[in-house]
């Protein structure tokens, strides 16, 4: 009887799986999906399939035209994102497999207007996985992007993805988050999104033909653009490349960046090693006051002639030129957040709201959503350069 | 065998030599003589094929006429009277010991009837006067004959006493190195088919009284000895007891290797993996003794059976203790590894491609999805194939004759290796996680332990054709349930792991204690702990 029981629960388990057996040569890996409208307000979804097509390995490379392109791309339309993806069956010989998904583009228009009511469907879907990455097509759309082929990287999606996380690592100019990243930024008070933004430099249509990688200088490339601001939801526009830099910074996320200070005859330039951000918040007679306090550890990589490192006043003064450096462009940044952009980017009402939410309530209710305009924000900055290189003076 | 016997009395070595004649059917090999000592008549009867010709002819007939002749000297020397005279017993003599003849002629009248007298109380004492090692009076009515001839012993038979002489022949090979159980460092000999020899591998190993060797006979028609060998004062009792008992119930017509022994003695049918250690390693049987165990050495099997067992037993090697123990945490590491590997991987892989694609890297996803495009079968059937082939593969090895195993290897390489790839039939990342899955269980000597390995392989693997990383999860269950309910003569099988005991974890699972350190032997196996003595200073 136990026995009975026993190989009926392991029944149970065994054959309730069976329906999602499915096997590996009837998917078509989708790397990377692209939304855009058209002019009706139909969704356009542009889905980047990987080509797992076997290549002819004992043929040789050599032989003109053997091998297979490496992607293919599917479009479809409908009014509803799963109707479009669902649609795409129709030219492909396989199911489109979307769990391994690492890109997400997002045009203009559509972030313009209602971008997470199109996002529901990649959040909700349990197949999918939500660590892929957002971004915003800057000029161009989706579709266009998805179809460019990549030289280094033969997955293009992959190369994206690369390029973003090496432009953040390495230049500090973009941010680097997953959607679900993405989405808690988005549910949290007091703070706005910003998320990536990728271009096309070139023809669209040179960048679909195999010619585009063959050439040593492709003709269309992928570049990885400044961060796009949101507010309220919304795409609102873009930030200027240098501050990527500073949001980045503020958000004590920041890798390395470069720094180019003082002009082209006396000058030089100091790569940030190792950036950390402490905030702090206060109420002083009713104003809102945040100290930020960076430290920061700083190499010259590169001086001009006129300008000397032996003496260490000479260093002194480099040291004073990086701090004002930085705080004045981070002063400058947040003027634009208050004013220009009119979003708080940086999240100042999230501070006040986790350091000190009864007085966030209290601006809340004091202000309403122009709280941004009355938060002094005071910087102190402290660099220690670290490394001056191994040359004493310029030629 | 007893109530076949005949019963009746026997009168004479005619009877006796007829009931064998008759009992044996007439066999061929049987030699039967008769010697002439003086007017006795002395019965040699032997089986040529289990002994040894020169040694019967060398030192029994030669020591038997011995006997006789020094009888007539010292009664002459002697000078004892006499009363009669036996003249057929003089004629004899005088054929066979010329060299004697004067002496006799001088002596035989007063010396004849006493030395009649001495002969044959000589012949029926022959076990104390015969200078044979091995000599022994049996008694036909309760001792079985045809054991005492068929194991190499030849019998004296003067008038109804049976003395049997051992005279075996020599039908062993030489003790070499072992062949399944290698070893770079360490001894070199392993058992052999020869009981006593393989006892005297133990033995020469452990020179202490306390070594105690118990035997049985076991088989109707085998009548197989097996020594149980233990150390009377670390051993517990009661397992020897337990064995013994066992052994008695065994009512088998033959046991032919130790293997018999092992599967009546553990059960088999319910155990997947061996309960019981089977070694072909004299030093690993005395150290497997010192621990408090007991070991079955079975006439001729050169595998000594070492009882109780545990997993690690068989996971671990002896080599472990032979080298440095720093030097083998990273051998144990990948041994642990590969016990793993060997049960699951084939799973794993098969429940990744087919249910939880999920869970695979993109890129790796890719290249997977890459070589199984134009797979004719599903990635369940293609392990199967993939499986039963290299099975095949590996038993057709072992089976094979030497001269054409570089043959098999090479049909085999190519076919399942490449030819099968080009073909189309399966993809290349499953010859590489056959490969893989292969090769991890090769690590481990014993066979019932592969065995067991391979049945878990494949129930893993079905369990993962139907239900994906779920169904591998629940095969690691029952994995784990059927372990840790296996036990080996009431001591759990997965011992340390399962009862846990860290201090015994930490002596066998990663680094082994100095010797010097260890001081204690397994509590689980013994009471009588101290192993390794402190010098006071």
């Amino acid at each position: 009887m136990k026995i009975k029981i026993f190989f009926l629960i392991v029944a149970m388990f065994l054959f309730n799986g069976l329906n999602n057996a499915r096997e590996l040569n009837d998917l078509a890996i989708v790397s990377a999906i692209g939304v855009d409208v058209d002019e009706k307000g139909q969704y356009v979804l542009t889905a980047q399939v990987l080509n797992t097509k076997k290549q002819n390995s004992s043929g040789g490379s050599s032989s003109s035209g053997g091998q297979p392109s490496l992607i293919t791309v599917f479009n479809s339309s409908s009014s509803s994102v799963h109707g479009a993806l669902r649609d795409m069956v129709d030219q492909s010989p396989k199911k489109l497999y979307i769990a391994h998904m690492e890109l997400l583009l997002v045009s203009e228009k559509v972030a313009k207007s209602n971008m997470f009511e199109t996002l529901d469907f990649f959040i909700r879907d349990n197949e999918n996985s939500n660590d892929f990455i957002l971004a915003i097509t800057k000029d161009t759309s989706p579709k266009d992007i998805l179809e460019v082929l990549t030289p280094l990287e033969t997955n293009p999606t992959q190369s994206i993805k690369d390029s973003i996380e090496v432009t953040y690592k390495n230049k500090g100019t973009t941010i680097h988050n997953i959607l679900s990243q993405n989405i808690s930024i988005m549910l949290k008070p007091g703070i706005n999104m910003v998320s990536v933004s990728i271009g096309l430099e070139g023809n669209p249509k040179e960048g679909q033909s195999e010619e585009n990688i063959k050439n040593s200088n492709s003709k269309t490339k992928i570049t990885v653009k400044e961060l796009a601001y949101f507010d309220n939801r919304t795409l609102q526009g873009y930030l200027n490349e240098e501050e990527g830099i500073y949001y980045n910074l503020a958000r004590n996320d920041l890798e390395s960046a470069m720094l180019n200070l003082g002009t082209k005859e006396d000058g030089f330039v100091a790569e940030i090693i190792e950036a950390k951000c402490n905030s702090a918040t206060k109420v002083e007679n009713e104003e809102y006051i945040i100290d930020f306090d960076f430290k920061v550890k700083c190499a010259i990589t590169e001086i001009s002639k006129d300008k000397h490192v032996e003496n260490l006043e000479e260093i002194n003064t480099m040291q004073k030129q990086i701090e004002e450096k930085i705080k004045s462009e981070f002063i400058s940044f947040v003027d634009n957040c208050k004013n220009k952009y009119n979003s708080d980017l940086i999240g100042f009402g999230n501070l006040y709201y986790k350091n000190m939410n009864k007085e966030y309530e209290k601006m809340q209710s004091k202000y309403g959503n122009d709280y941004l305009k009355h938060i002094n924000v005071n910087c102190n900055v402290e660099v220690s350069l670290v490394n001056e290189g191994s040359v004493m003076s310029v030629w | 065998m007893m109530e076949e016997k005949n019963v009746n009395n026997f009168n004479s070595a005619k009877d006796i030599v007829d009931y064998i004649k008759n009992s044996t059917s007439h066999s061929e090999d049987m030699v039967y003589k008769e010697f002439m000592l003086g007017d006795e008549i002395v019965n040699i009867v032997f089986n040529e094929s289990t002994t040894n010709g020169d040694f019967i002819a060398d030192f029994i007939s030669r020591s038997l006429k011995n006997l006789f002749d020094e009888k007539i000297n010292e009664s002459t020397d002697k000078e004892v009277g006499k009363e009669n005279t036996n003249k057929e017993e003089d004629t004899s003599n005088k054929k066979r010991k010329g060299n004697l003849q004067e002496k006799l002629d001088e002596k035989k009248q007063f010396t004849e009837k006493k030395q009649e007298n001495s002969l044959s109380n000589n012949l029926k004492n022959l076990d104390k006067n015969l200078g044979a090692s091995k000599i022994k009076k049996i008694d036909i009515k309760t001792e079985d004959i045809f054991y005492y001839l068929f194991s190499g012993f030849t019998c004296i038979i003067y008038k109804t006493d049976i003395f049997a002489v051992e005279s075996k022949a020599s039908l062993d090979r030489s003790i070499a190195e072992p062949s399944t159980e290698n070893t770079i460092k360490g001894p070199k000999d392993s058992f052999i088919e020869n009981y006593s020899k393989n006892v005297g591998l133990i033995r020469k190993r452990l020179k202490t009284e306390k070594l105690v060797l118990e035997e049985q006979k076991v088989g109707r028609r085998s009548k197989t000895k097996v020594g149980i060998m233990y150390v009377s004062d670390i051993v517990r009792m009661e397992l020897v007891d337990n064995v013994k008992e066992k052994l008695k119930k065994i009512d088998i017509d033959a046991i032919l290797d130790s293997n018999y022994i092992m599967e009546i003695l553990e059960k088999s049918k319910k155990a997947d993996f061996p309960t019981i250690i089977s070694t072909e390693r004299p030093d690993l049987v005395s150290y497997y003794i010192l621990q408090g165990r007991i070991a079955l050495v079975v006439e001729n099997s050169p595998f000594v059976l070492v009882i109780p067992a545990f997993i690690m037993d068989f996971v671990n090697n002896v080599e472990d203790t032979l080298q440095k123990s720093n030097g083998t945490i990273l051998t144990k590491i990948i041994r642990y590894i590969a016990f793993i590997v060997t049960i699951v991987t084939p799973a794993f892989y098969v429940a990744l491609i087919t249910f939880d694609q999920e869970a695979i890297p993109t890129q790796l996803l890719v290249s997977f999805a890459t070589q199984r495009e134009g797979v004719p079968f599903p990635a369940l059937v293609e392990a199967f194939l993939m499986i039963i082939a290299f099975e095949i593969l590996r038993e057709g090895d072992y089976r094979v004759p030497n001269a054409a195993g570089s043959t098999l290897s090479i049909v085999g390489a190519l076919i399942l290796g490449d030819a099968a790839v080009n073909a189309g039939i399966v993809s290349p990342i499953m010859i590489i996680v056959i490969a893989i899955t292969t090769i991890s269980g090769l690590m481990f000597s014993d066979i019932n332990m592969s065995n067991a390995l391979r049945l878990w392989r494949l129930i893993f693997l079905v369990f993962a054709g139907l239900a994906g990383i779920m169904g591998v999860a629940m095969a690691g269950m029952l994995f784990i349930i059927k372990l840790a309910s296996t036990t080996s003569y009431s001591k759990p099988f997965s011992y340390p792991i399962s009862p846990i005991n860290f201090t015994n974890i930490k002596k066998t699972i990663l680094e082994r204690i100095d010797f010097s350190k260890d001081t204690k032997r397994r509590k689980i196996l013994t009471d009588n702990l101290t192993k390794y003595r402190k010098l006071k200073e």
